[in-house]
Parts: C-alpha cells; structure tokens; sequence
C-alpha cells in the first residue's frame, strides 16, 4: 500500500473517533450550573450572624444617638435662651404669636433682669440713691401704654459706654419690677404655663446639658487580609494505597493560604474585653509535581515473517503475535485547592499603651463550607478530579478553635490598623472516610487589618 | 432534530439547541481535544471552553462550510491554548525530504484499528506530532498551520515532511521488531 493511502487511513480512522463522557455534566458546566450543595444550616447561620450584628449596631447607634441629642438639646436649649433674650423683648415678636403677652412679659422681664443684673455687677452698687419717684412713673407710662417695650435691652446689654442718667432709673425700675414679677412667679396662673407650651417650649421635655459619657458599647468594624501556612498531616487509612501515600508525602506541597475577613468587634468602656463576629474566608493550593515511567506491552496480530521460496514462485507470511513494549516517562503537576468559609466568634483581652495597644484574644470558627478543586493523585501514574467518582473531603469541617495576639496602632481618633498572628487548630480531617489517605490541617497565619470604631 | 434547526435555536440563545449540540457532537470533539491534550481531564476543559466559545459566536457561522468543521477548528484553538507544553515547542528548519511518498506501507496497517493508530503517531516528537494532526487530519493548510502555532509555512511544511519521515522509520522499525520477536 502507498503512504498517501495509509495516512488516508490515519485521518479518516480519527476523525470518526469518539470518546465517551458524561454529557449531561458537562451541560451542565458548559451553563454554569454545577449541582447545588444545600448546607444544612448555613443560612440560618449567616442570618443569625447578621441579625446579631445589626442588633448591636443598632444598640450602639441608639446610645450614640441619645448621647448626641442631648448634647443638641442642650445647646438648643442655650440657643432658645440666648434668642429669648435678644427676641423676646420685641413687641413685635410677641403680637405676631399673638399669644398671653402677660406671660411673655414675665418672661422677657426675667430675661431683662439677668441683662440688668449683669450690668449692674459692673457698676456696683453706686445706684442705690436714686429717686424712685421717677421710676414709678416711667413704670406707670410704659403700663399705661398696654405694650411691652423692651426695644432697649439688647442695646443697652450690648453698650459698653458710660451709662446715662436715664438709664440708671431704667436700671433701678426694672429691679423693681423684677422683685415684683419674682413675686408674682408664685402665684403664676395656668395659662401661663400653657403659653409656653404653645410656644413650642415644652417644661417636661426640656433637656439638660448632659456631659456624662453613657455609651455602653463600642463597636468597631475590621476588614483583614492575611496570609497563612498550612501545616498538614497525611496519614495513611490503608495498606493497598501505599504508593499514593508515600508518593503524595513526598511530592505533595502545600502553598501559602491566602485570607481574608471582617469583623464586627463589641467592647464596653468599662472592661479591656471585647467581643467579635465576622466573617472570613480562606484558601490555599496543594500542588503535586509526579514524575512517572512505566512500560506498557501491546500485542498485535501482524505478519511476522515472508519467505520466498527458491524459484520465487512461492511466497510464505507467517502471521503471528507482534508484541510492541513501549516505555512512558514524563512529568506531571497538578493543583488542588480548598476554599473554606466560616463564621469566627472570639473574645479578647486588650491593653492600651499610649498610641500603641496589644491584645490576645481566642475563639471558636464555625465552618460554613468547604470546598474543593482540582486534581489529586490517584494512582502511581495518574490524577484524577476531586469529587470523582468518590467525594475526596469534606464539604463542611464543623468547629475548629483560634488563639492569637495583635499589635495595632491609632492612626486617628476612630481608626486603628493592626498587625496579628493566629493560629487555628481544626480537629476534624479534611478528608473523608472513602478517602485512604486521612488529611488534617493547622493554620498559622499573619494578617493586617484596619479597625474602625463608631 | 436536524443541525440546521440546532444552528438555528442555538444563535437564538435556545438552551435545548444548546444542549442538542453538545449532545451530538461531544464524543467526536472531546476525541480531537484528548489528541491535542496531555490527559483526559484537560481534553474535557477543553471541550468545555470549545463549547462555551462555540455558542458565543455562533453568531459569526454564516453556513459556508460544514458546521462541524467549525466546530472542530475551534475545539482545536482550545486544545492547544489550553496545553502549556505546545506554547513551548521548538519548530526546527528542516531540509525537506520527499523520499516518503515512494513509500510502501504493508497492507497490514490498513487494518489498524484507532488506538494503534492514535499509539503509532503519539511516537513522533510533539511538534511533529502536532503538524501532522492538524495538517493529516484536521486538514489545515500550511498557512493555518503557521497563523495557529506561530511559525512560518516553511516550517510547518518541514515539520510535516519530516514527521511522515519519521513514521515510515518506526512504521519499518516496528517491522523489524515484528520480525525479530518471531524468530
């Protein structure tokens, strides 16, 4: 036979070629749609998480609230004060409210005293001599007039000029009428109080200045990424594996983790412990190079041998066995990877040395999930996808336990980064029972993280 | 359903045309894919991504040619983008040597089944081993061939020379071993 036709041959025997497979899982990944892991339990505990979390937000938001409004009712009330004085003297202030001007008159008159008083300080006692005489009857004119005019007070309160005779009398008639309206504040009529209700000043709701620090709680968000190093045990389930046990101990490395996560940390004022929750996610690669040679025997049906007979008018094949040994060598490296997610829940102790604090703190990390890909040695010579045809580890590793200490620095008044060193203990195996080779990991990691209070 | 129909819903985004495709032409790709990998499990990402690629432009498929020659060139793409160790093959300049197309093959290997077909080539050195399937079997011209892999046509001609070479030396070494086991 000719080349061109056994290659022919060649393309047209492969090009026909197929290979089975699982179509319908490959649909499936083709669309995306990997089959749905539920985790018993998973989002029952996220929302618990956040629901906690956002309750003591909420706290702490309430209780810096209350802590500011009253700071802000105090002011108000100082700037309602200070309005009252420079306003209320107004007649025009008053008709335009339009309500009771007697007990607005008591008021303003109050208000008019404290001005007076003030200046009177000043001067001394050098008016006691005055004639009050005079002062009556300025007193009976402005009566006599049925409004309220007290258009001076704020100039005369803001004047710091020589004061004039006329009012040194306006002084000593005000003492007077302070006297009479302090008097009078005892046997104040209802209504008086009602106007004041009326002018949005309420006496029940009135706020003190308050500047007690009352917060129960801080709260401080921590968002950290870090890096750890696995530290991994194998440990061999059973003798038939020996060679995939001993080949992954030695060949098998582990790359450095990666992490990241955010915390919601809760502390009082009173105490150096704190609290914290959050949310964190960790992943690292396991990478395998396998180096491999084994020979492989095919045996084929073929001719063997042709003879010739002597005159040539005779040919012989012998068709026999054609035995083909080939020797396969090369080199493999293959990843695999876990990606775990978990719900940390730890308390600490710390201690503030001027800018500078440290803090160790310790804890539990409910594992939400844990999953896996890549490829993981199977046999002498091959790998195979993990999660076919057996499930190699665990989809979930349930508690495992932290302990760490952190330095940190303030870097402005509600912000801090700090540098930690955790390690974390996980009891359970990653593999699981149809696994032989049992697998457990510890982490030891080092992350940088930045705090900031509310 | 017919491949017409499939074309058809699959360039409308019809997840059942979809899937129809895969299901008709997976086994066959995912055969060309295994050539061009180094083992099962990449062939299959490589399928994968030859379908992915598949339906995102279908679009472009006017019709001119058959659809599964399409299809095969862009499962080809993704086999060899996939397969780090093409990324680093040396293309030697050869002389060309024609000496192969006066060559007589014993009528035996016209009987040669796929596995010892696919054994038999997987001897060749992997540059030539991958000129010769693109060229012998995927039908590439020498142009592709040098547009795909980066080389020149000249190259790609060598190479191919130089692999039909190289088969007919083991298809005549395995001759000599045939003969030396039955003595």
């Amino acid at each position: 036979m000719k080349y061109q036709k056994f290659e022919q041959h060649i393309a047209d025997s492969l090009s026909k070629d197929t290979m089975d497979l699982d179509i319908n899982a490959l649909i499936q990944d083709i669309h995306g749609q990997k089959p749905k892991r539920r985790v018993v339990g998973f989002w029952w505990i996220v929302a618990s998480a956040v629901v906690v979390t956002g309750g003591l937000l909420y706290l702490v938001m309430e209780n810096s609230k209350a802590s500011t409004s009253s700071a802000t009712s105090s002011k108000a009330t100082i700037a309602q004060s200070v309005a009252a004085e420079r306003h209320m003297g107004t007649s025009l202030f008053l008709e335009k409210k339009g309500e009771n001007p007697d007990a607005l008159q008591n008021i303003a008159t109050k208000t008019k005293v404290k001005t007076q008083l003030n200046k009177l300080s000043k001067e001394g006692n050098n008016y006691s001599n005055f004639n009050t005489k005079s002062s009556n009857q300025s007193s009976s004119k402005t009566q006599e007039d049925g409004k309220v005019t007290f258009s001076s007070d704020s100039k005369s309160s803001k004047s710091e000029g020589p004061i004039s005779f006329q009012e040194k009398i306006e002084t000593v008639n005000t003492l007077k009428r302070a006297s009479e309206d302090i008097s009078s504040l005892n046997v104040m009529d209802v209504s008086a109080l009602h106007s004041i209700k009326n002018l949005g000043i309420n006496p029940r709701k009135v706020v003190c200045p308050d500047f007690s620090n009352k917060t129960k709680f801080d709260i401080a968000i921590s968002p950290e990424v870090g890096i750890f190093l696995p530290l991994k045990t194998l440990e061999n389930g059973g003798s038939e594996f020996e060679n995939v046990f001993r080949l992954r101990s030695n060949n098998e490395n582990s790359l450095e983790g990666i992490y990241a996560g955010i915390y919601a940390q809760v502390s009082t004022p009173k105490y150096p412990f704190y609290l914290k929750t959050g949310l964190s996610w960790s992943k690292m690669t396991e990478k395998m190079k396998l180096d491999f040679e084994y020979t492989k025997k095919d045996t084929t049906q073929g001719i063997i041998s042709i003879t010739y007979s002597q005159n040539g008018d005779t040919i012989t094949a012998i068709i026999g066995d054609i035995i083909t040994e080939r020797r396969f060598s090369g080199s493999k490296t293959r990843h695999y990877q876990f990606q775990l997610w978990d719900l940390p829940i730890g308390i600490g102790y710390e201690q503030s040395f001027g800018k500078w604090y440290g803090s160790v703190e310790a804890g539990v990390h409910v594992n939400l999930s844990n999953r896996t890909s890549g490829s993981i040695l199977q046999s002498d010579t091959s790998f195979i996808e993990i999660g076919k045809p057996v499930q190699h580890f665990k989809t979930q590793l349930g508690l495992s336990y932290f302990a760490g200490i952190q330095i940190g620095r303030w870097v402005h008044p509600s912000g801090r980064i700090y540098l930690s060193t955790r390690f974390r203990m996980i009891p359970d195996a990653f593999s699981t029972t149809s696994n032989t080779v049992k697998q457990q990991y510890h982490f030891l990691g080092l992350n940088l993280g930045y705090s900031h209070m509310f | 359903m017919h491949i017409d129909d499939i074309i058809k819903g699959c360039k409308e985004g019809n997840r059942k045309c979809q899937d129809a495709l895969v299901q008709k032409f997976a086994p066959g790709l995912l055969s060309l894919c295994a050539r061009y990998t180094s083992d099962r499990e990449l062939a299959r990402d490589a399928l994968q991504e030859c379908f992915i690629s598949a339906f995102r432009f279908i679009g472009q498929y006017e019709g001119k040619g058959s659809f599964e020659g399409w299809l095969r060139r862009i499962a080809v793409t993704s086999s060899i983008a996939l397969n780090k160790k093409f990324k680093q093959l040396q293309f030697d300049e050869l002389t060309e040597e024609a000496g192969w197309e006066k060559a007589e093959v014993p009528d035996i290997y016209d009987q040669m089944n796929t596995e010892d077909i696919k054994k038999l080539i997987q001897k060749l050195p992997e540059s030539l081993y991958l000129v010769f399937n693109l060229y012998v079997i995927e039908g590439y011209q020498h142009n592709e061939i040098a547009g795909l892999l980066g080389i020149t046509e000249s190259t790609s001609r060598s190479a191919l020379c130089k692999a039909r070479t190289k088969l007919i030396t083991i298809l005549e070494q395995n001759g000599k071993v045939a003969i030396a086991l039955a003595c």
